[in-house]
């Protein structure tokens, strides 16, 4: 039992910025929360300020059901993992983890078994002698985690750990974490701005930007029903398409017009956009809904030119204008090779159901 | 003595770390005031300090001290400066109280700048020549009390080699500057046993 409950939190920094707002979050016991949003948002701060290293200006927050406003960092029983690790330099592998318990107390034989312990689970048996100078970026940030790990805390905390680190050694870590929390089951809150490690990790996740939640949910819900247009184009890559267009229903049909468009909508969606007929919305439409083909005779598709087509082997994306409205290029993604040539119109086939609405200013969803 | 930089150091780090500069001043400037130094000297020279044989030699030492005070500060604080704060707030969250911080983490990254200010002081107390012919010709040369033996002030280390040599005693002022040689060598190879951080 060790959820981490925020009621009410307000950070303000002495400078007098408010960086967190109103911030109201239930972190469950065992879950693997992900606090994702672009650099800048105050993710850091939350999280510093459930290890007590950031005080907190206004609200309370709760560690397993004890207030812990007041409580210093040590009496907390969290553990962190710091983005530039933050390892005792002058100390070898085996004493950064060994700190913490010999603090508390801990007898030698105890220490040395919860060492080799996580050394084991960590593979760094071989390397438990060596200074962090070292060590290879992969290995001390698994010594940070070993000096997590030993203490066996409550909640573990980790600060964007991934981001010093290559793209493969990325990947590789990514997988190491999400096992690790298989074996331990520690409640892990994680910090990170980038939206695949919180795609694949999380049980769940919230999105931050400017100090406020924009959405909490799990990697799914995210995905498929963003509750706004910000998140809608932060979560998923290549991030989603958007474009400025009107509603507009003549007999009967709900369609989708923009300056140079008419997409006709059709079940659900239409359903729920016929009562705003008239008004400006934000349209959105993930890379991979959208099918170029060479020929298409259904409605709810556009004829454009491809521009630029990047082959990855498993997938290729095609570039294309949706129209001059569009602030960007749009992409579509497409398994495999791609039937289309470049320089050639295509027909862009829209999977109408699961394009996003929301309000022109993308503050809502409507459907 | 020649720790004193490092205790100054401490006491003032932690609260005044961007105005490590003026609280040296200030520091300096009231202690010099308190034992008389700030401008009226009528308590400092031949009758005063300077001219009592149990508080000649602290007070040289004081002023060696006050002397090498900032240079010594200037270098520990970029050395303590250099530490990231998030090792400190990782000894935070691992249950470091601040003795815990200055013991197990401080001191160890500082080692060598100890290990510096400890050969250079030593080093320099052993020449000292400067301050003590400023501080102690203006009273006559009076006595000083070490070890229970009264000399001249002036038999100390660097003033006395001096001594020997203003006195025409070359070969023996030679002599002299062979032990000290030795003396600055061995306490330096001690010093270095001593502070080596483990590699
Ligand atoms: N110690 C501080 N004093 C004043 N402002 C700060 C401090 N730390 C962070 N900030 C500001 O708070 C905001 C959020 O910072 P942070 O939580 O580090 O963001 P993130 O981790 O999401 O990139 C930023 O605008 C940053 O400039
Ligand atoms: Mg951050």
């Amino acid at each position: 039992m060790a959820g981490v409950i925020f009621k009410k939190v307000s950070k303000i920094y002495e400078n007098k910025t408010m960086v967190i707002q109103d911030f109201n979050l239930e972190i469950r016991d065992k879950e693997f929360l992900i606090l994702v949003g672009p650099s800048g948002c105050g993710k850091s701060t939350t999280l510093r300020m459930i290890a007590g290293l950031e005080k907190i200006s206004s609200g309370d927050l709760f560690i397993d059901g004890t207030k812990i406003n007041d409580v210093a960092p040590k009496d907390r029983d969290i553990a962190m993992v710091f983005q530039n690790y933050a390892l005792y330099p002058h100390m070898s592998v085996k004493e950064n983890m060994a700190f913490s318990l010999k603090l508390r107390g801990v007898g030698r034989e105890e220490i040395e078994k919860k060492v080799l312990q996580a050394s084991e689970i960590l593979g760094l048996n071989a390397l438990l002698e060596r200074k962090p100078k070292q060590l290879s970026g992969g290995q001390r940030q698994r010594v940070a985690m070993g000096r997590a790990i030993v203490r066996s805390p409550k909640v573990f905390l980790f600060d964007e750990p991934l981001s010093n680190l290559d793209a493969k050694l990325r990947v590789q870590m990514r997988v190491e974490i999400a096992k690790l929390h298989k074996l331990l089951g520690t409640t892990i809150v994680y910090v990170t701005h980038d939206q695949v490690e919180a795609m694949t990790l999380a049980d769940r996740i919230v999105v931050m930007k400017d100090g406020f939640i924009q959405q909490i949910g799990s990697p799914l819900e995210l995905y498929e029903k963003p509750l706004n247009a910000f998140v809608g184009a932060f979560i998923g890559s290549p991030s989603m398409n958007q474009i400025p267009a009107k509603i507009v229903v003549a007999q009967g049909q709900v369609s989708l017009q923009g300056e140079d468009f008419v997409i006709a909508l059709s079940g659900e969606k239409a359903k729920a956009l016929e009562n705003h007929a008239g008004e400006e919305v934000l349209a959105g439409v993930r890379p991979q809904n959208i099918h170029p083909k060479k020929a298409d005779k259904n409605k709810t598709s556009v004829l454009r030119e491809v521009e630029v087509i990047e082959p990855m082997g498993t997938e290729s994306y095609i570039y294309f204008t949706m129209s001059k409205n569009a602030d960007r290029t749009w992409v579509a993604r497409c398994d495999g090779m791609t039937e289309v040539q470049e320089g050639e119109k295509a027909a862009m086939v829209f999977d109408i159901d699961k394009v996003h609405i929301f309000s022109k200013d993308g503050s809502k969803r409507l459907a | 003595m020649v720790y004193m930089p490092d205790i100054l150091l401490r006491l003032f780090n932690d609260s005044y770390r961007d105005h490590a500069f003026l609280a040296s001043r200030h520091f300096s400037k009231q202690l010099l005031k308190k034992i008389g130094l700030g401008g009226e000297s009528g308590i400092v020279f031949k009758d005063g300090i300077l001219g009592n044989p149990y508080l000649c030699l602290p007070a040289i030492a004081l002023a060696m001290v006050l002397k090498g005070a900032g240079f010594g500060m200037i270098l520990f604080i970029t050395a303590i400066q250099n530490i990231p704060t998030s090792v400190y707030e990782a000894a935070d969250i691992d249950g470091a109280n601040w003795w815990h911080k200055l013991r197990y983490i401080t001191i160890p990254l500082v080692k060598p700048i100890i290990l510096f200010m400890v050969i250079t002081g030593t080093i320099a107390c052993l020449t000292a020549f400067t301050e003590i012919y400023a501080m102690t010709t203006n009273t006559g040369g009076s006595t000083v009390q070490v070890l229970g033996h009264t000399l001249k002030s002036a038999n100390l280390a660097g003033y006395h080699l001096y001594w020997n040599f203003s006195e025409g005693y070359y070969g023996k002022a030679a002599a002299f500057s062979f032990v000290l040689l030795g003396i600055a060598l061995l306490i330096s190879l001690i010093n270095m046993k001593l502070l080596k951080s483990d590699k």
